[in-house]
């Protein structure tokens, strides 16, 4: 008994000892993240803890303003802001002559050089690559003179030849190089702050081989310290920078499960976390704000609009729900049955913002005050159109197919929305899958009704507006196979156009098309919270661009 | 002696050979798409179609199956889909996490779990031997999950005796965060365990020769400890080894509560990603020790229990 | 064999009658839900969400605003259902070919074993989830799952029974009589397996109530009716929001259950071994 005792005071002398000796008074972020990261090259940049992981090392051309929102563009490997030609066909870029990347012994005698002009256009031909499996390729498809058929032509040659040049990509000197459009690309700036495209050294990628996913050696602010996978990331500020960062370095702790990463964050172990929806009112009341234990504690937390679209989205071409004539009254009548906002209180805390059309809010384009004339829950509208469609009271409609994610509130949400569906005699066959087999069963065309969510790439409905583009239907974005002349014309006028009142009116009109069709139901955007402990200061969180975790301050740890 | 282990070895083909038909046709051909997967939301044909080509998933079924024959004999199962890592490399990292979780685990429950047995077969029938299975039985009624969720909120933040959650690769410094983790799998373990064992034990008192030790005076801890225990042997190792080829695949649940990042973990993340290369080598990995430690098992039986004739 | 003696010896233990009243009032909670009476709509909203418990909720709500007492006693029909068929049928599977495989030997005996040994030498875990992505989602792909897996330990036990059978005096004397093999095999060695399989069908069923929790967390286990496995996954963030009810209400029910059925089940065990005086 009495040595039972004394193991347990051990254990808890360990536990209690939290903080690293090496920490003490050095200002280390802590930051819980969701998911591992599942790699570091830039060319896969697409979940949310690879691009926090890849915004601390690499950096691209451009960023955003760290607090203004809306949000606005600003240099960050480039001196200034490009120069855009008359025809909006040709940009002109300068580098600053400062950014250096961190050390390598594939450097000449293992130190970091310059960044020049021929990494950045390295860095774009590495997403034309078929062997580094880029995720991005769509960003630069069909928009850069030559550049399609460069890809072509490398992959099919046996040899990728990174030498061979690109018409639209020409280097003038060290610092100068411009990027030719085969057409106006208004969103080109918006992609040149996104992370597949940030630079990388090509010696090092070249030296590392299959390797290099694993490393981290880019111009960004910190260095990768140490990766141990499935449990941590640490990275250390680089010791010198053309830009001033108060941070020492940044950690990412991994947490495949929400329990004990609420408990670290509790205990102070975490300085930030993402707040998962289910602690929410742990955290805040909705109505009285944070409660009163955390106000004690100094913790403060942050709402971030997401710019997000989450829908329930049916194949056009399903012999049901498809179609613009029958379907289309099935579609409207079961949008009617469903009550959005419910599924908000259940399943988000009520965090979302349920919305018309598919341009989220913040986006041109979105309007706050419109609703879809069959927006739910409206039962007796509901029942009025499932008649008109040919099935009075449901009659006659075999059982409607919903194919979501196995995971997370997922089925809970199909539940509801199954009985959401049964006040007005629809069945419901709730099928869950893994996102892989979703997946394969969205681009096969075979789910009749699915859940997705929708993050944009960046700040402009384009990026949306696409899904609803024809030639994108299955296997492209064009989860819908939605088809719609008189979309696709104004889709192919708006893509070119620079921001500007007529484009959004453009947007408008594509809005209210899809609206009036109901390709989708009860879109809705979520809102996130970020919970910040007393030692972090200056802390203005974006998903967009996480190039920014630079700018955050916190106090350094005490023993 | 070498025959007779080369023969056992050679049995175990044919079981390897039907878990790699099992895997590779139930994932292969329904499992979800790991191209896809990996492409994300903006996948164009072109780049799902080179992207296969990439993976060898565009060659006819056999050929694929062929292939992963191949590569079990030449040890050498590709790079993952999602990280693009060796997948040796990505097992081999998993494996002394999951080991240090599962073997010291596997140690205490069976000895804790053997005591209990000894004791309450000693006390057959009375209250201590009620109590003690009682208290087994109610242990093991209690699910897996609630033991997680609730041990980590007590014993780790409620009254923090135990680390909530991490790891650290030192040999010294990982123990405080596998501490917690461990005792959950011993409470788990020990309801079934002590159950198994205290009728095992049990059984060996009931015969002859150990009453025969009573009659002629022996005391009754000698009896139990010496010729008891001697003869429960063959059970208690049966059990132990049964789990031996699991031990390395660590605890799936366990593992992503409290981040250890071992094999249970990079399994459930290859299921969810559809990421092959993994999967394919992680049951082979594991039918390989099953048929080692059954061929262990049978030479151990032997050494016990000459009788048993190597045949 | 399963006798009068048996029966004798179990109306002597009163922690096994008692046990064995309390899974009678869950089978009958089980046959009360699946005939209509009870818990007829689990899905219905009876008031807000999270409420503690009150009249209209006696366990309160959960975070849809569904009584928690109706979803818990509903599933009871699920637990019963699960356990029922998987044990029926992997007991079933087991003990026929354990017995097939113990009592010919040779070729049709290293085939079982082979079968058995290939199905065991795969993670269980792994061949769940891949049977449930083949089968689909819901009771089914759990049905299948479970019979899949479970069946190897019964065909085990009784493999072991039956070889020893084949050798016994009444055998011999039966084959010398010149009865088939299917008759032998119904008349003699399947009835003298059966105690064996009546424990494993404890076990199965116990084993199944259990593994669909783990099925449930990981998104795989029965779907649109509650279970207390899907119970225990959705309450997962509740416990930090000091909300107990629904994991209290699905671990108690659940606890209770399988607890009688544990020491049922070792009471069974004791008064079935031929060696207990």
């Amino acid at each position: 008994m009495r040595r039972a005792l004394w193991l347990s005071a051990l254990l808890a002398a360990t536990a209690c000892k939290r903080v690293d000796s090496a920490e003490v008074g050095k200002k280390i972020l802590h930051f819980g993240v969701r998911s591992e990261v599942a790699s570091l090259d830039p060319v896969h940049a697409s979940d949310e803890a690879s691009s926090i992981a890849q915004g601390l090392v690499y950096e691209p051309l451009l960023q955003y303003d760290y607090e203004a929102r809306p949000l606005v563009l600003r240099p960050l490997l480039l001196a200034a802001m490009p120069e855009v030609s008359e025809d909006l066909r040709t940009y002109t870029f300068t580098l600053r002559d400062d950014a250096k990347f961190s050390d390598h012994e594939a450097f000449a005698d293992g130190v970091g050089r310059t960044v020049t002009s021929t990494d950045v256009v390295y860095a774009f031909k590495r997403m034309a690559d078929a062997k580094n499996a880029p995720k991005g390729w769509w960003i630069f498809a069909d928009r850069i003179v030559g550049f399609d058929d460069y890809k072509e032509a490398q992959n099919a040659a046996p040899k990728f030849d990174y030498d061979a040049p690109v018409e639209g990509l020409e280097i003038h000197d060290a610092r100068r190089f411009s990027i030719h459009l085969t057409h106006p690309y208004p969103q080109l700036l918006y992609i040149l702050a996104m992370a597949y495209t940030a630079v990388v050294p090509r010696e090092v990628v070249e030296h590392a081989g299959e390797a290099f996913p694993r490393l981290a050696i880019g111009s960004g602010p910190f260095q990768l310290n140490r990766w141990a996978p499935g449990v941590e990331l640490d990275f250390t500020r680089r010791p010198s920078r053309h830009e001033q960062v108060a941070l020492d370095g940044v950690r990412l702790h991994i947490f495949p499960q929400e329990q004990p990463m609420w408990l670290k964050w509790r205990v102070r172990d975490l300085d930030v976390i993402i707040v998962p929806f289910d602690y929410q009112p742990a955290l805040f009341d909705r109505d009285k704000g944070l409660r009163e234990a955390f106000v004690e504690d100094g913790v403060s937390m942050f709402q971030y609009d997401k710019l997000d679209f989450v829908f329930r989205g049916f194949n056009m071409e399903d012999p049901v729900v498809g179609g613009f004539e029958k379907g289309k009254l099935v579609r409207k009548a079961l949008a009617a049955a469903y009550d959005v906002e419910e599924i908000g209180r259940a399943f988000y805390d009520g965090a979302i913002t349920a919305y018309a059309g598919p341009i989220p809010p913040g986006l041109a384009g979105h309007d706050d005050a419109l609703r879809e004339p069959y927006r739910g829950p409206n039962l007796a509208l509901a029942k009025k159109l499932l008649a008109e469609a040919g099935y009075p009271g449901g009659r006659g409609l075999p059982p409607i197919e919903l194919n979501f994610y196995r995971g997370g509130s997922s089925p809970e949400q199909a539940e509801m929305i199954r009985r959401q569906w049964s006040k007005i005699g629809v069945d419901v066959d709730v099928k869950l899958f893994s996102f892989p087999e979703l997946s394969r069963r969205i681009r096969d065309k075979k789910a009749q009704v699915f859940s997705l969510a929708w993050g944009s790439d960046y700040p402009d409905a384009e990026n949306n507006l696409a899904m609803f583009y024809g030639p994108n239907a299955a296997p492209g974005s064009n989860h819908f196979n939605y088809r719609r002349d008189a979309y696709d014309r104004l889709y192919e006028r708006a893509r070119v156009m620079p921001p500007s009142d007529e484009r959004t009116r453009l947007y408008t009109e594509m809005r209210d098309l899809v609206i009036e069709d109901a390709p989708f139901m009860g879109a809705f955007a979520r809102q996130r919270y970020y919970a910040q402990n007393r030692r972090v200061s200056r802390f203005v969180p974006n998903e967009t661009w996480w190039t920014w975790l630079k700018y955050v301050d916190v106090e350094p740890r005490a023993r | 002696m070498t025959r007779f282990v080369a023969r056992r070895l050679l049995e175990g083909v044919p079981i390897i050979l039907g878990v790699t038909l099992i895997t590779f046709f139930l994932f292969y051909v329904f499992g979800g798409d790991p191209v896809l997967e990996f492409l994300g939301k903006h996948a164009t044909p072109d780049e799902i179609a080179a992207l296969e080509r990439e993976y060898g998933l565009d060659r006819p079924l056999y050929i694929q199956y062929l292939a992963y024959l191949r590569e079990i004999l030449t040890l050498d199962f590709g790079r993952s889909f999602t990280t693009r890592e060796p997948v040796s490399q990505v097992l081999l990292r998993g494996v002394g996490p999951s080991l240090s979780l599962t073997v010291p685990a596997l140690f205490a429950t069976t000895i804790l779990s053997v005591s209990i047995g000894l004791v309450a077969a000693r006390f057959r029938g009375r209250a201590i031997d009620r109590g003690l299975m009682v208290l087994a039985v109610v242990g093991m009624s209690v699910s897996f999950l609630v033991y997680i969720v609730v041990g980590q909120y007590l014993l780790a933040f409620e009254w923090p005796l135990f680390q909530i959650h991490g790891y650290r690769p030192g040999l010294v410094e990982r123990w405080p965060y596998l501490a917690l983790p461990i005792l959950i799998l011993v409470v788990v373990g020990m309801g079934y365990d002590s159950r198994f064992y205290r009728s095992a034990i049990a059984e060996e008192v009931d015969k002859e020769h150990i009453t025969t030790a009573y009659a002629k005076g022996l005391g009754a801890g000698r009896v139990l400890f010496v010729h008891v225990l001697k003869n429960a042997m063959v059970p208690i190792v049966t059990r132990v080894m049964i789990s031996v080829p699991f031990l390395v695949t660590g605890s799936l649940l366990l593992e992503s509560f409290f981040g250890i990042p071992g094999l249970g973990g990079t399994l459930l993340e290859a299921l969810d990603r559809a990421d092959f290369p993994i999967i394919k080598a992680y049951t082979v990995l594991v039918s390989v020790l099953f048929v080692l430690t059954n061929v262990l098992t049978d030479v151990f039986y032997a050494w016990v229990d000459p009788r048993i004739r190597l045949s | 064999m399963i006798g009068r003696s048996v029966i004798t010896r179990l109306r002597g233990d009163r922690g096994a009658l008692l046990c064995l009243v309390v899974i009678a009032v869950y089978a009958a909670v089980a046959l009360l839900v699946a005939s209509g009476v009870l818990a007829t709509d689990v899905n219905a909203r009876v008031g807000e969400r999270f409420l503690a418990p009150g009249p209209g909720h006696w366990l309160g709500t959960d975070r849809q605003g569904r009584d928690i007492l109706a979803r818990a006693l509903f599933s009871t029909k699920i637990a019963f259902s699960v356990g029922l068929v998987t044990a029926t049928v992997s007991v079933t599977i087991g003990t026929a070919l354990g017995a097939v495989a113990g009592y010919f030997g040779g070729k049709v005996d290293a085939a079982i074993v082979w079968l058995y040994s290939t199905v065991q030498s795969v993670p269980s875990i792994l061949l769940l989830v891949a049977i449930a992505y083949v089968a689909g989602r819901g009771l089914f792909g759990v049905y299948l799952a479970f019979c899949a897996t479970f069946w190897v330990g019964p065909c085990r036990v009784v493999r072991g029974e039956a070889a020893k059978i084949r050798e016994a005096q009444y055998v011999e004397a039966a084959r010398a009589l010149g009865y088939g093999p299917l008759r032998i095999l119904v008349a003699h060695v399947v009835p003298n397996t059966l105690h064996l399989a009546l424990v494993s069908f404890a076990l199965a069923f116990v084993g199944a109530i259990k593994s669909e929790v783990i099925l449930s967390y990981l998104g795989l286990g029965v779907q649109g009716e509650p279970s207390w496995g899907t119970m225990i996954n959705q309450s997962r963030g509740e416990l930090i929001n000091g909300f107990f009810w629904q994991i209290g209400a699905a671990s108690v029910a659940m606890f209770g259950l399988v607890l009688a059925f544990n020491v049922f089940s070792d009471a069974l065990q004791d008064a079935l071994d031929p060696k207990a005086s």
